[in-house]
């Protein structure tokens, strides 16, 4: 097995060595967002420090400097997922990605979008939204391994216009198929979108082995900044999306009788757009390439074992999460008797964060966890079984003191 | 929050008085937070224009749950302009500690924002 060097990258990260509570910080809240090495921290100070300008209108230095910096960006996370830079159009994060396939999508009464009870509430709403103009929304079961019911995309009819789907569940931890399912909306004739807001960070992803039309994630899991996400989408699927946003640099010529409309992306880029956050998204995937995603999958697969052999012992836990075969990187439980806001609340005075409450995916919580509410673990490559032996430590205590 | 204090707390947590759906109410409303994943109603009933009793349901934490029972009691007696008045400063009084950090006010003040939402409704402007 090939192993990451955890000590050195740990060094990277400078807000690994704060106390918070009087303990050193252990960071388990990393499916909600991660932290950022120094070299992204630093790049984005010289970015401004160096380079800031607007980009593509000015033809100065600074600006073509700071063109070329985008490019550059888009580029590399093109590389990153094996797509074409054209492909790679920038946006906030995942939600605002998946929120501009489905204003962009022309999709009308009688069609069916089909997207399953494992998601979070961003690939949920925007297309429960669409109800409004007639737009049915279907949603592939989970069972209680916490698995879709795959054989739901067997039975696809031509109606689904669009089949959409997490890679990787925010709540159980579950790795999708998303091979296979993309692979049954094509034959379908439906166009896909896999929501990998939880698998870039963490795995590596080919567009071209998935073949998905639609691919949303957000920089700031996978150690870029805030405020800056992806929407990959396929040359020719990008076709059938209509322009969304509409400003400056998204038109060719405009003429008040006739406006002509750039190309992807910059179709979908209106207005200035996160310069800072494309730089920064950049660095980070460098950050993770020099590393190898197939060695940080092995590293968290291998930790997230660790950490679910040393849960077995806990008297008085319920866990959620790492039921289905497949899965990484997420814990997510009840001390029976506590809401999951207290139990946080208890493993932060030890300094240990996790996340609780719905974790914006109510429906899978509450229809099919039936629970009020679960504590969440997740852990990045940075984290270490070091981490993990505290976590569960102060995790037993709050569970005997507290837990019935 | 010291340790004692939430030992204290989650005993009062798992009992809390006021919970359960009055019998006989003049209003109620339903308040939540997606995020807390918390989940409240609350009833109320006057007795001339002061408020006589008054009780919740629901899910919650600590916080949020312990606001809620001792805020029912807080509430008998008062007017609806009274109660309308009432702060987190007042929550935080009844809970019995000197600080919400910014995580937990909504936790604190679901159950007043209930209420508020509960006496703002149309029938009590009457």
């Amino acid at each position: 097995m090939v192993m990451i060097n955890v000590e050195e990258i740990r060094k990277d990260f400078p807000i690994l060595n704060r106390e918070i509570n009087n303990n050193r910080l252990i960071y388990f809240d990393n499916a909600a967002t991660s932290q950022k090495p120094k070299q992204v921290i630093d790049g984005i100070k010289y970015f401004y420090e160096n380079i800031n300008a607007n980009p593509i209108r000015s033809i100065h230095t600074l600006a073509a400097e700071s063109t070329q910096a985008y490019n550059d960006a888009r580029e590399k996370v093109a590389r990153f997922i094996n797509a074409e830079p054209e492909e790679i159009i920038f946006t906030r994060n995942a939600t605002e990605s998946i929120n501009l396939v489905s204003f962009a999508l022309p999709l009308k009464q009688g069609d069916t979008v089909l997207t399953t009870y494992m998601e979070h509430h961003s690939n949920l709403l925007p297309w429960l939204r669409l109800k409004d103009r007639g737009v049915k929304v279907d949603l592939v079961n989970v069972d209680e391994n916490d698995e879709l019911d795959m054989s739901r995309y067997d039975e696809l009819t031509k109606d689904v216009r669009l089949v959409t789907v997490t890679h990787v569940s925010n709540v159980t931890g579950t790795i999708n198929d998303v091979d296979k399912i993309v692979r049954r909306a094509h034959e379908n004739g439906s166009l896909a979108l896999i929501d990998a807001a939880q698998s870039i960070p963490h795995m590596k992803f080919d567009v071209k082995k998935t073949g998905a039309d639609f691919v949303a994630f957000s920089g700031h899991k996978m150690l870029g900044p805030f405020g800056i996400g992806v929407l990959y989408a396929r040359k020719d699927a990008e076709k059938s999306l209509s322009p969304f946003l509409t400003g400056g640099e998204m038109i060719k010529d405009v003429k008040l009788s006739r406006i002509v409309y750039e190309n992807a992306p910059a179709l979908f880029e209106a207005g200035t757009q996160n310069i800072e956050g494309a730089y920064g998204l950049g660095l980070a995937v460098d950050y993770l390439s020099k590393i190898g995603m197939e060695n940080i999958e092995t590293y968290e697969k291998d930790l997230t074992q660790y950490l679910y052999n040393k849960a077995k012992g806990l008297k008085n836990v319920e866990v959620y999460s790492g039921k289905s075969r497949n899965f990484m990187g997420i814990f997510s439980f009840n001390v029976k008797g506590l809401h999951s806001h207290d139990t946080a609340y208890l493993l932060d005075k030890k300094g240990i964060a996790v996340r609780s409450g719905f974790h914006c995916a109510q429906p899978l919580i509450e229809d099919k966890l039936k629970q009020p509410g679960a504590a969440r673990a997740s852990l990045y490559l940075y984290n270490t079984r070091e981490e993990v032996d505290k976590f569960i430590d102060e995790l037993g205590s709050i569970a005997e003191k507290y837990g019935r | 929050m010291e340790d004692e204090k939430f030992y204290e707390l989650i005993d009062v947590y798992r009992n809390p008085p006021n919970k359960g759906k009055l019998e006989d109410f003049d209003v109620s409303e339903e308040g939540y937070s997606s995020t807390c994943s918390d989940r409240f109603t609350v009833y109320i009933k006057f007795d001339g224009n002061k408020i006589k009793k008054s009780s919740f349901d629901g899910v919650g934490c600590v916080i949020s749950t312990i606001s809620a029972s001792r805020l029912c009691d807080a509430l008998v007696g008062k007017t609806a302009e009274e109660a309308q008045s009432m702060t987190i400063e007042d929550i935080k009084k009844l809970i019995g500690v000197d600080q919400i950090s910014i995580s937990r006010t909504k936790c604190a003040t679901i159950a007043l924002e209930t209420v508020k939402n509960a006496l703002s409704k149309d029938h009590m402007k009457a």
